[in-house]
């Protein structure tokens, strides 16, 4: 009896103290952690929307929305994220968009797991500046009006795919022409 | 002590007269065809990637035994055809030294690491190919067509991506865009019934793995001509998948080896990201030739069911 | 002395990832950059050293029967305190190594040691084997990234090296060529090893 007394109280405070440890590691850093994903997602934000220098978070019917603005509170325009699925699992994008004339503003990839030195130069200005400009009017289908990167067909899809279908949402919450 | 000179060995002590070297020979003759068929439609370019491979092949399995010292076996002509088999399964253009790491990957981590002829699981030349494919993908799928020199698609992802078809005497003869080996499929089914004639190769795999293209290309609602035709699929059927290492040992295993490589390259080209599966469906089935072979064990006469 | 021993011991002897070849999970997926290397054996060794210290110091406390939970529980501490703090002061690091920090938890070095040398030892010897088989864990995943990435990237801790001629290997930085670059590493290895052990009397 004695025995098995033992264990539990030896397995208890290892618990115990093991739990402290982490409860105190997770204050302490967890602001930071905090803190650094807002920076992430305020740097990507703001390089989707040139001009801009801050960032509003809004939720419209089912997408959040970030509104860049610059010095002075003007809309410079909008942001939203678009996920598609890629060769090797999920893309996030953030695109930039400016609804007053209905063109993509830039894009940024902010996460995927593409085939190093295929699927991943999607990542890569040569293949994300060519979204600069595009009306949400256009198709976006690849090998037309979309340059694919050679031998990746499916990324580059996949990249073109998301940004549409999210495009497609905000132009309906955004109509073309309209206010921001 | 007297020497005594005689050998025992275990029966049979019946000997055909055939030898390792005989058939591999007998081999390279009939891969002669489809390399000439490369030579003609692709010009020097072709001739100098098929000696510069084989010649790295050779000299791989040479300065491999050496260092392992064993004794060097180039001789016997398997290293020779590996190499052009090899050099038949790339684009024309590819970099000399890209051809020469193939088939140093090929020997080395293909057969020799293995323990060399007869040990090794998958067929050499494929696992060289296959490496080219995934470490240099872009000058590996950079075909030039044979017509105007330019580079083009094969006919395969010309069908998988825009869905062209094309003509099938140009598939026949080897007027398309291909490796250098694959173009005619003529001259590779007449080096096949040579080997087939010789009786190097059992006609149940070519005929199981083409007949199963055939039917499961025509269930899908695809041109089972076309897909016969086109790609790499006489080449891999007449000479890789006939392979008699890698492959099972009965009549019976052999109609299922067929059967799943010709389910796995349709699959592969219908579905798959690639536009042809030839390569991956022998390897994947060479995978599965150890299982095949032990449940298809042939019979011994007057064998009674075990209890 | 002793010590000394113990701690050489990891780094060429018995190096986990080339001798032992345990631990290789990780090895094997996250070395596509030389700096992935050594930032994960640095992460490993600390977490082993820690872990082998605590386990060595309570090794007269856990009763036997429940030594295995113990032990995880300990490591899982530690691996938990890293993956936080590279979280929030290397979140580019851990972008990449992010998904393969938790696994330290169930990586066969770090319980092997406890249970195999920690738990019978002091501390000090607990150490400078925790020490040893860290960094042996550490050179060995960094020489095959570096070698991973070279081949595959043209660069070497991010730097170009290769000219613009260069061809990337892709299958290098692919998960093939992680079985192929560390399976002719332990096979070079293995031919040092018999030439230099030859001489001595070992085993």
């Amino acid at each position: 009896m004695n025995q098995y007394a033992r264990m539990i109280i030896v397995l208890m405070i290892i618990s115990i103290a093991s739990g402290a440890v982490l409860a105190l590691s997770y204050e302490i850093t967890n602001p930071t952690i905090q803190e650094q994903a807002r920076q992430k997602l305020e740097q990507s934000v703001l390089t989707v929307i040139p001009g801009a220098t801050k960032m509003e978070e809004i939720q419209k019917e089912d997408m959040i929305v970030y509104i860049g603005l610059d010095d002075e509170g003007n809309k410079k325009g909008i942001s939203f994220e678009a996920t598609g699925s890629g060769f090797n699992g999920p893309i996030e994008i953030m695109v930039g968009y400016n609804p007053i004339e209905g063109n993509l503003l830039a894009i940024e990839i902010l996460s995927m797991s593409e085939t190093p030195g295929l699927g991943a130069k999607i990542k890569e200005e040569a293949f994300t500046s060519q979204f600069k400009g595009k009306s949400s009017e256009e198709e976006f289908a690849v090998k037309e009006d979309v340059q694919a990167i050679s031998g990746a067909t499916i990324s580059s899809t996949a990249v073109a795919n998301a940004i549409k279908t999210s495009l497609d949402k905000i132009v309906k919450i955004y109509p073309v022409g309209g206010d921001l | 002590m007297d020497e005594y000179r005689l050998i025992t060995t275990s029966s049979p002590h019946l000997h055909s007269g055939e030898s390792i070297s005989r058939i591999m020979f007998s081999v390279a003759i009939a891969l002669l065809l489809p390399t000439f068929a490369g030579i003609y439609f692709f010009g020097f370019r072709a001739l100098s990637l098929v000696i510069i491979t084989s010649l790295a092949a050779v000299l791989t399995e040479a300065i491999f035994q050496k260092l392992r010292n064993k004794p060097i076996t180039i001789a016997d002509g398997s290293a020779l055809v590996t190499g052009m088999l090899l050099a038949l399964n790339l684009p024309p253009g590819l970099p000399y030294w890209m051809a020469v790491v193939g088939a140093v990957v090929a020997i080395s981590l293909g057969k020799q690491i293995y323990g060399g002829l007869g040990a090794n699981p998958f067929n050499p030349a494929l696992i060289g190919r296959v490496f080219l494919m995934i470490t240099f993908t872009t000058p590996m799928t950079t075909w030039i067509n044979p017509i105007d020199g330019m580079t083009g698609a094969t006919p395969l992802s010309l069908m998988k991506m825009e869905g062209i078809s094309t003509d099938y005497t140009k598939l026949l003869l080897g007027n398309s865009g291909g490796s250098l080996g694959e173009t005619s499929a003529l001259l590779i089914i007449i080096g096949g019934l040579y080997l087939i004639y010789k009786g190097y190769v059992d006609w149940t795999i070519p005929a199981s793995y083409l007949g199963s293209v055939a039917l499961f290309v025509a269930i899908l609602g695809q041109d089972p001509v076309f897909h016969l035709l086109s790609g790499g699929l006489m080449l891999g059927a007449f000479f890789m998948a006939t392979d008699m290492v890698t492959t099972p040992l009965s009549k019976f295993g052999k109609v299922i080896f067929g059967i799943g490589a010709g389910v796995f390259t349709v699959l592969i080209r219908v579905y798959g990201g690639y536009p042809e599966g030839v390569s991956f469906s022998i390897l994947l089935m060479n995978a599965f030739t150890p299982l095949i072979n032990r449940f298809t064990v042939p019979k011994i006469y007057g064998e009674v069911k075990a209890r | 002395m002793q010590i000394i021993k113990d701690f050489v011991n990891g780094l060429w002897n018995e190096n986990p990832i080339f001798r032992m070849v345990i631990g290789i999970c990780s090895a094997l997926a996250v070395t596509t950059a030389a700096n992935n290397g050594i930032a994960m054996g640095l992460a490993l060794t600390f977490v082993l050293t820690c872990s082998s210290i605590l386990v060595s110091l309570l090794r007269n406390v856990i009763p036997s029967k429940v030594r295995i939970p113990c032990y995880i529980i300990v490591v899982a501490t530690f691996t938990t305190v890293v993956d936080l703090f590279m979280k929030a002061y290397f979140p580019a690091l851990y972008e990449v190594l992010g998904i393969f920090i938790p696994l330290i938890v169930v990586n066969c070095i770090v319980l092997a040691r406890a249970e195999a040398f920690a738990s019978k030892v002091g501390v000090a010897r607990a150490t400078a084997d925790a020490l040893g088989m860290g960094l042996g864990y550490t050179w060995a995943i960094t020489l095959i990234s570096m070698i991973r990435e070279l081949l595959g990237a043209g660069t070497l801790f991010g730097y170009q090296v290769m000219g613009d001629g260069f061809t990337p290997w892709i299958s290098a930085i692919l998960p093939p060529g992680a079985f192929i670059v560390m399976g002719i590493l332990v096979g070079l290895i293995n031919m040092i090893n018999r030439k230099t052990v030859k001489d001595t009397d070992c085993h």
